[in-house]
């Protein structure tokens, strides 16, 4: 379709019928009464004399160079400024929820990984948690701390990867460069404990598939004796900067009844005023016996999503230095049956992610694979808020905004 | 117990409430129920004020309402979980809840994509994952691929 | 062009292209258009959606055009072989000059994709110039 070509008819096309994303039916019986279209949507006159600006429909397409993944969002945009906004979403939909429901409890770990593929240690956990509670298995106490260890140095490099794009998006090419740098530190000691470097496939129902090689923990401690000069680094290399604070105030304000009704958890519910961290709230492993702060922030806007995801990278650098020193002896993993089975029944294993609250649900009915898994995406909560926090804004302020919330579409499309 | 009182000053009706050890509270009701029960729920004193997960599961085609749909619900406040579960038929109507918790928009499109039922009272019923190929990929009847399917690429 | 879909694309594009393992000194840098780019790596998991969205961007693409699929899932499948909604391999849908096996791969093992893409694009250089040569004489 050419809706350039001057005998293209744009009068009562809806935003599907105008991008060529024929859908097809709608989920309903009918469809619905007031069909979500954009207005003025118009020719430009011949005549220059009745000449008015018209409305535009921008597709933000599922290739774009923020590398968020595939995203296609819909602006309508009346010259720099956003009118309404639609996600779609669907382009990376693998089916892992189905396909766990073909692989036993042990085989589950790689499919949870390629999840949340940025941060893949933390839905493992959630995982474990969820079949150690159905099965009722006794974890030891040092798979514990490991499990510990490297879910925090997963969520450092995880903020890292959040940080690079988000200074690409506001313009700094250079943080992303730096970003790189410390992360494949990062992703060297996770070589050095787990044997990858992104898709671990370390933490089993049961505890952990290998002990701390005295190789991770040189490499780890090494990189905690200069970690927090690398974050002021980081802080003075973006967010000290006045350029970008000023292109991030006051935009995107996520307020605490939004919060609330979109079910966002995580960063984003901290950075509304919301105070909940399920490692303090609802300490799981070693979390209870640590000591950490949890920083709230009252604003709502993309500078105090900064700022929170900012003190995590020194709150995580703290809860190291403690789970380094504190490593008690035992072993890694429980003693296991090679098959696993797993009684009948329901349960529920959680994880404070990296962007929010894995919850992991499983059914189980009594033998070697899963019923039914399903696992809780925290994005997919805060992308729906991107079509009320989007219109009203410029298309720059957009981009950013998309790029605060951490999107990683492994999650949202499962 | 507490849920239970909340809930009959209400004026709601449950098949059951129990405390289940291992995922907390559950309660069940029929369909025409569940819009009484959130809003019970969310303006009741134990104030649970956010929806945090809306999801299907298929028990099969023998039981006679396979299509379980549960609520995932948490008070901040008071740090307690509640799941509300209902049970539809295949091909059933879904009726969303989307006035009162607004965190239910993507969940419910992909619920009854994945699952096949109609989606009523949304403001925006479309496919949220999948193609108009690939219908119902949730239920049981759907299969996985077979590995002769696989090796007949090469 | 960098088509970053899913896991790879964080090793592919970002590491490979960080300080580390430099895809600058090569002379290799990304573009975010097709129309500008000559080497397209396809990395991730293709599903039915997202292949039409593939297609396009490949025609988008002016000649000569050469692509690279890195990871398991764009090669063959990968782990989500079973779902039916995935596209077993990218070049069911369009043709592939290196595959890179791994998932994911390291990024030297996508530098060594590019080192081997340049020779064949040598070797190809070097047939037609010689068959060119042939029909001159």
């Amino acid at each position: 379709m050419e809706p350039v070509l001057k005998d293209f008819d744009l009068d009562g096309m809806s935003v599907d019928q105008f991008v060529g994303y024929d859908n097809q039916g709608w989920l309903s019986k009918e469809p619905p009464a007031g069909i979500p279209v954009p207005r003025n949507l118009r020719r430009i006159a011949d005549d220059p004399h009745k000449m008015s600006t018209e409305h535009f429909l921008l597709n933000v397409g599922p290739s774009h160079p923020s590398t968020h993944g595939a995203l296609r969002e819909i602006l309508e945009l009346n010259g720099e400024s956003v009118m309404s906004s639609e996600a779609h979403v669907g382009y990376l939909h693998r089916g892992i929820e189905k396909l766990c429901e073909s692989r036993q409890y042990t085989h589950l770990a790689p499919l949870m990984d390629r999840a949340d593929y940025a941060g893949g240690i933390l839905p493992e956990t959630a995982l474990a948690h969820a079949v150690e509670n159905l099965a009722e298995i006794e974890v030891p106490e040092r798979a514990h701390w490991l499990r510990a260890i490297a879910a925090e140095v997963n969520r450092i490099a995880s903020h890292f990867l959040w940080l690079g794009p988000l200074g690409l998006d506001s313009g700094a090419m250079g943080p992303f460069l730096y970003m790189v740098r410390d992360r494949e530190i990062l992703q060297e000691i996770l070589e050095s404990l787990t044997g990858q470097r992104i898709m671990f496939n370390y933490v089993r129902p049961g505890g952990v598939f290998g002990d701390m090689t005295p190789d991770a923990e040189a490499k780890l401690r090494k990189w905690l004796a200069e970690a927090d000069r690398r974050m002021d680094e980081h802080w003075d290399i973006l967010a000290a900067s006045e350029l970008f604070q000023q292109r991030v105030k006051g935009i995107g304000v996520v307020s605490k009844e939004m919060a609330l009704s979109m079910g966002a958890t995580g960063f984003v519910a901290r950075a509304s005023g919301i105070d909940w961290d399920l490692r303090r709230d609802r300490p799981y492993g070693p979390y209870s016996k640590l000591d950490f702060d949890v920083k709230i922030a009252q604003d709502g806007d993309i500078w105090s999503r900064v700022v929170v995801r900012y003190d995590e990278f020194r709150q995580s650098i703290r809860m190291l230095r403690q789970l380094l020193d504190g490593l008690p002896e035992g072993p890694f993993m429980a003693k296991l049956p090679r098959v696993l089975r797993v009684p009948k029944g329901e349960s529920y294993g959680y994880v404070e992610g990296c962007r929010g609250e894995i919850g992991i649900h499983i059914y189980s009915d009594g033998g070697t694979k899963p019923y039914r898994v399903r696992y809780r995406p925290p994005i997919l909560y805060h992308l729906a808020m991107a079509d009320t926090l989007l219109p009203g804004g410029m298309i720059a302020d957009a981009i950013v905004t998309l790029a605060s919330f951490d999107f990683c579409f492994g999650e949202v499309d499962r | 117990m507490h849920v239970n009182s909340l809930l009959e000053a209400a004026g709601v009706e449950t098949l059951s409430v129990e405390e289940e050890s291992k995922i907390g509270i559950v309660v069940r009701v029929v369909p025409e129920q569940v819009h009484a029960t959130l809003l019970a729920l969310r303006d009741g004193d134990l104030s649970f004020e956010m929806l945090l997960d809306t999801f299907g599961a298929d028990l099969g085609a023998e039981t006679e309402l396979p299509i379980e749909v549960t609520y995932h619900l948490r008070s901040l406040g008071n740090g307690i979980d509640i799941r509300v579960k209902t049970c539809l038929p295949y091909d059933g109507e879904y009726h969303s809840v989307i006035d009162i918790f607004q965190s239910v928009y993507l969940p419910e499109r992909e619920l009854c994509e994945m699952f096949g039922l109609y989606l009523e009272d949304h403001p925006n019923p479309k496919r949220l994952l999948t193609n108009p190929e690939l219908t119902t990929p949730l239920r049981k009847s759907v299969q996985l691929r077979s590995k002769e399917e696989i090796w007949s690429r090469y | 062009m960098s088509f970053g879909i899913a896991c790879c694309s964080l090793e592919g594009m970002i590491a490979a292209s960080g300080p580390r393992f430099d895809f600058d000194r090569h002379g290799i840098f990304f573009r975010g258009v097709p129309r500008q780019s000559d080497v397209m790596i396809v990395a991730g998991t293709v599903n039915h959606k997202m292949a039409k969205v593939v297609k396009t961007l490949y025609d988008q693409m002016p000649d000569p055009k050469y692509v690279v699929s890195m990871g398991a899932c764009s090669n063959s499948g990968g782990t989500f072989r079973e779902y039916p909604n995935v596209v077993l391999g990218v070049d069911e849908i369009i043709p592939v000059d290196v595959y890179i096996p791994g998932c994911p791969p390291r990024p030297e093992s996508v530098q060594y994709a590019f080192l081997q893409l340049r020779e064949k694009i040598y070797k190809n250089t070097e047939a037609r110039l010689e068959a060119r040569a042939d029909a001159r004489k």
